[in-house]
């Protein structure tokens, strides 16, 4: 361990030394955990009213706004769109179907609170409506972080929505069985922010990839759903056309560009996404540039599969895998065998 | 904390888990408080109860105690970075922005000027920070690490080299 390591662990500890909790806490938690058994029994009679709707307009859902099954709903009395505390308007950003069983998905930025904007979505279909507020962000400090906020619903109507900012021209989302779409902006009317939304029907192939890209197409971000709601929500299990004994769990797949690259006794295979146009391949002295290979049954991740004879020369040696997306790329060196 | 006295019965097969979840907040709410702090929440002790609240309702997980603990740490982990982002928001959308000097962060640094590692934190991004608190403080392994933050063992070796890297020039930038 090096001297910095050493001295943040030191100062870390202390720094949690510091921190003291309220003595009341669980008195807290009692109170806290008791309101959330309420905001469920709400919720259960709402579900409950919504089951006999969902026979005649095939329209029920739930939000996950969370990790994994985490699906929380405002508690009774607390809606945003009920109760005036949007900052915006609220816009449609998506619609799904059409006549009287369309989906309409609305959205908009809430002061949650008081002192808290969330992005808050609702569901419309007829005369029943379900909304929700929350979301995940990734990496507030981070410049090259272009969704302000992710969530998704599951249900009749299957869902992710998210709010991007000013820097990004274009979000490309791709569906579980490797289709591409490309969702509309809608302006919230606050801080320029934009909302977008990937309905699907339930049983259909829904938003599992998420990128967003600046006018001049350079990408921003690159989302993989699975990390951020869990495989309760995503597929579970490898993607499709993962070679034999290989890990192609979607929550493990790294998610820019280069999903992984496994080096085996005779081949490294390269996993990349679909929005991958070109690889390169380079070694001590050669290098191949080509696409990724066609043919593979998933259209999700596709497969680069490198052998001595495609390469032209041994795999002994160290090699760089550079995967381009217009002028984005990415480079991961394949593990020396 | 306060000892806690138990009245509840709440999990979908009906089963008593008050007990489980009575001990493990006894034993981890601290601990789940300072973590918070040390990922920057401005409302550490917020985020904690809401990983709570939640992994309440997961009586399936309340029952095996390092599934409860490895979800709480998640949880926390994921609250905070929203409620960064959120502020972000809200600095960007309110003329005047909330006092950050208020912040448990700031009162924990202040506490101590001499822990510039600390106050550094800061200026790296929630990602980096948050792989340098879970492999230094909580001493997680990368496996852990990457349940926690929802990527790849790849990726968390990448966070952390690219962390130390970069709290290394916050600190040469300071001087």
């Amino acid at each position: 361990m090096t001297d910095l390591e050493t001295r943040l662990r030191d100062e870390l500890n202390a720094a949690a030394d510091d921190v003291r909790t309220s003595p009341d806490a669980w008195q807290r938690n009692q109170a806290l955990l008791a309101s959330d058994r309420a905001g469920r029994r709400s919720r259960a009679t709402w579900l409950v009213s919504a089951a006999a709707v969902v026979v005649v307009v095939v329209a029920a859902f739930t939000v996950l706004s969370g990790t994994g099954d985490d699906r929380p709903t405002p508690p009774a009395g607390s809606d945003p769109f009920e109760d005036g505390g949007l900052l915006g308007t609220p816009v449609e950003v998506a619609r799904l179907g059409s006549g009287p069983t369309a989906v309409r998905l609305e959205m908009a930025i809430a002061d949650g609170k008081g002192h808290r904007p969330d992005m808050c979505t609702r569901f419309v279909t007829g005369p029943d409506s379900a909304s929700a507020c929350g979301g995940q962000s990734d990496d507030p400090e981070n410049a090259l972080v272009a969704f302000d906020y992710l969530s998704g619903s599951q249900g009749a109507t299957t869902s992710v929505q998210g709010v991007v900012d000013t820097r990004v021209s274009t979000v490309r989302a791709w569906l579980s069985d490797g289709t591409e779409i490309r969702p509309r902006l809608v302006a919230l009317g606050v801080d320029e922010l934009r909302g977008f939304a990937v309905p699907t029907k339930k049983g259909e192939p829904y938003a599992v990839r998420l990128a967003a890209y600046t006018s001049d197409k350079k990408g921003l971000e690159y989302v993989n759903l699975a990390a951020r709601f869990g495989t309760d929500w995503v597929p579970t299990g490898p993607v499709s056309g993962c070679p034999a004994g290989l890990d192609c769990q979607l929550q493990n797949l790294d998610p820019g560009l280069i999903a992984d690259v496994i080096r085996e006794p005779d081949r490294v295979v390269v996993l990349v996404w679909p929005e991958v146009s070109e690889m390169e391949v380079s070694g001590p002295s050669a290098v191949n540039r080509n696409g990724p290979s066609d043919g593979v049954p998933s259209p999700l991740v596709r497969v680069l599969v490198i052998t001595p004879a495609t390469f032209g020369r041994s795999l002994d040696a160290q090699l760089t895998v550079r995967a381009f997306d217009g002028p984005n790329s990415v480079e991961k060196k394949a593990p020396l065998p | 904390v306060s000892g806690p006295t138990l009245d509840l019965v709440d999990s979908d097969d009906g089963t008593d888990v008050a007990g489980d979840y009575a001990a493990l907040f006894a034993g981890q709410f601290g601990a789940m408080t300072r973590l918070a702090t040390l990922l920057g929440a401005d409302d550490p002790e917020d985020v904690a109860q809401e990983a709570f609240v939640r992994l309440h309702s997961r009586s399936r997980t309340l029952r095996d105690p390092h599934a409860s603990l490895a979800y709480l740490r998640t949880t926390v982990v994921n609250l905070s970075r929203s409620r960064l982002r959120h502020l972000q928001v809200v600095r960007r959308h309110n003329e005047a922005p909330p006092a950050a000097a208020d912040s448990a962060e700031a009162h924990a640094v202040r506490r101590e000027d001499a822990r510039e590692l600390v106050a550094a934190l800061g200026n790296l991004s929630a990602r980096h920070r948050e792989a340098l608190v879970l492999r230094y403080w909580l001493d997680l392994t990368e496996a852990e690490m990457s349940d926690a933050m929802g990527v790849s063992r790849g990726t968390v070796k990448s966070h952390v080299s690219r962390a130390l890297d970069a709290l290394g020039l916050v600190l040469e930038g300071s001087r």
